[in-house]
């Protein structure tokens, strides 16, 4: 039986000051070991018998102190071995001590109620270093209506030389936090099917008074129906992308992927925009690949995102303004540009341009939600793939985004 | 062309009766989807217009009790605000060919794109997805 020092403090010695943080890996014992946090009552006079002494209260300290968090502790060592796990932990996680002590993390993860593991995230904190906060790991547990959420934290434990002498990883219980999550997006699920037909009936009756088989308004009572048409449909284009923006913050996106010919689709998409562009007598230019280049996303989704880009191109163009799509493609991606000559986003808008109702102080006349970038993103990283924009502020601005590649059988004969 | 128009709102039902006379079109209406069915057998429509949320029997019931109990092969355009993947994907395995999403269409546009379907209709295979052939499901 002893203890085994994991990480470094200072035991023994003058001093009666400082400590350290030390890991005390309990060999032999079923309690793992302690995290002790060790402050300078240490003395050359004190014998071997009373260190232990003192280490041994220490451990029953430690022991309540852990027993009481209502997060669960795990500590690594550098190597990713499991040198302490409490009981929270492991009561969090369904393993038994046995089975994951002085074994690799990853087995604390493996049980098969673990719907979202961590330790692709765990293992790149552990390369790099660095802190890192894992949102959610869900664990579904028996006769619970819903799975446990977990955050998972983890923190290098920094020795007195400065290196990391361990990994601790903190497991805190966000279920409160998910569920309130999942009210809010029932809630606002539910309330914009409720607005939409409604909505629906406005518009429905604005268009019949508009039609003049239903009798003939004069000028007025044409311009204010006219109004009210397009505020309805303003209203119905925001409740959607307020339901989607929901949806794709929930996970649900992508569920019809199917293979879409991308420059087929782009020119089948910019046919919908031709009167748009003619109107501001915008110029278009496109640079779409030769060769045929296929995709495997949903295709209203890809839609979605083009037709947001594209929006924004002719909303902040000028009359006569040049918009360019670019299609690139490698290997394994490829990447679309849609480039505008227009005003140009400064470099603190670009900052927040993606985020939900972030509309921008210049774009006071614009008619839009505030939501079309943000679902874009959220659309294009649920693809895996990245979106960004550039411009220096005052000659246009020019988005990007990138899709995984999809080859047919032939083209990965002949690469 | 005679089109059943299956909506249990009645300010809808009325707004969509209204334009599709307009457009030339001879219309019947029903509240739910077992009105709806009695007045198929009835009328004969070439289209039916389908609400899927409907009291007494929904869109999906409809379809299934008209394939299953008469011999009409009616036109079916799906028409829903709840329109999320796995709704269309149910909708046209029950046996709609188009679903619209309602909030989206009204009036003309609605007109337009249920004529430009229904025209349509022989030229394209019911499932419209197309996938270019032959295909190695797998990603590169």
């Amino acid at each position: 039986m002893g203890f085994v020092l994991a990480a470094a403090g200072t035991l023994g010695g003058n001093t009666t000051e400082g400590g350290g943080l030390f890991l005390l890996a309990y060999a032999g014992g079923g309690l793992g070991g302690w995290l002790v946090f060790h402050r300078g009552y240490t003395h050359e006079s004190q014998t071997v018998s009373d260190i232990r002494h003192t280490l041994h209260e220490e451990q029953l300290k430690s022991a309540a102190l852990l027993a009481s968090l209502s997060d669960g502790i795990i500590v690594v060592s550098v190597h990713g071995n499991v040198q302490l796990c409490s009981d929270i932990a492991l009561t969090y996680l369904g393993a038994e001590r046995g089975d994951v002590l002085h074994k690799s993390y990853e087995t604390l993860f493996t049980q098969a109620s673990i719907a979202t593991n961590p330790s692709t995230a765990i293992s790149h904190a552990i390369a790099d270093k660095l802190p890192t906060t894992i949102k959610l790991i869900s664990i579904h547990q028996k006769n619970q209506p819903h799975p446990l959420d977990l955050s998972a934290s983890v923190q290098p434990i920094i020795n007195e030389d400065g290196d990391v002498g361990a990994y601790m990883i903190t497991l805190h219980d966000i279920s409160s936090f998910s569920r309130a999550e999942r009210l809010k997006s029932d809630f606002i699920s539910m309330a914009g099917h409720e607005l939409r037909t409604p909505m629906t009936v406005i518009a429905g009756y604005s268009d019949l008074l508009l039609n003049p088989t239903f009798g003939k308004l004069n000028k007025e009572q044409q311009k204010f129906v006219e109004r009210t048409k397009q505020t309805t449909e303003h209203l119905i284009h925001f409740v959607n992308n307020m339901l989607d923006i929901n949806r794709l913050e929930s996970g649900q996106q992508d569920d019809r992927p199917e293979v879409v010919n991308l420059a087929e689709e782009c020119k089948h998409i910019l046919a919908s925009f031709r009167a748009r562009f003619k109107q501001k007598h915008i110029r278009v230019h496109t640079h779409l690949p030769a060769n045929d280049v296929f995709v495997k996303v949903d295709r209203s989704r890809l839609q979605q995102v083009f037709d947001n880009l594209l929006s924004n191109a002719h909303t902040y163009s000028d009359e006569r303004g040049e918009i360019t799509i670019d299609i690139h493609t490698d290997t394994d991606t490829i990447a679309i540009s849609i480039g505008d000559n227009g005003q140009g986003i400064s470099t603190d808008n670009q900052k927040i341009i993606f985020n939900k109702f972030s509309r921008l102080s210049v774009d006071t006349s614009a008619e839009g939600t505030g939501l079309g970038l943000a679902i874009s993103r959220e659309i294009v990283h649920g693809w895996g793939g990245i979106i960004n924009v550039e411009s220096d502020g005052v000659h246009g601005s020019t988005f990007r985004f990138t899709i995984p590649r999809y080859k047919l059988k032939q083209q990965k004969e002949t690469l | 062309m005679k089109l059943l128009i299956i909506e249990d709102n009645k300010d809808l039902q009325g707004i969509y009766q209204h334009n599709f006379q307009a457009a030339g079109h001879t219309v019947a209406v029903a509240d739910n989807g077992l009105d709806g069915l009695n007045v198929a057998v009835e009328f004969q429509p070439d289209i039916v217009l389908l609400d899927i949320m409907t009291p007494e029997m929904d869109g999906y019931g409809f379809l299934t009790a008209l394939h299953n109990n008469t011999s009409l092969t009616p036109f079916v355009v799906a028409c829903s605000n709840i329109s999320q993947a796995d709704d269309i994907e149910a909708a046209k395995q029950a046996g709609a060919e188009v679903f619209l999403r309602k909030s989206d269409y009204v009036g003309a546009e609605l007109i337009k794109a249920v004529e430009e379907a229904y025209a349509a209709r022989d030229m394209r295979p019911k499932q419209i997805i197309e996938e270019p052939a032959p295909i190695d499901d797998e990603q590169f």
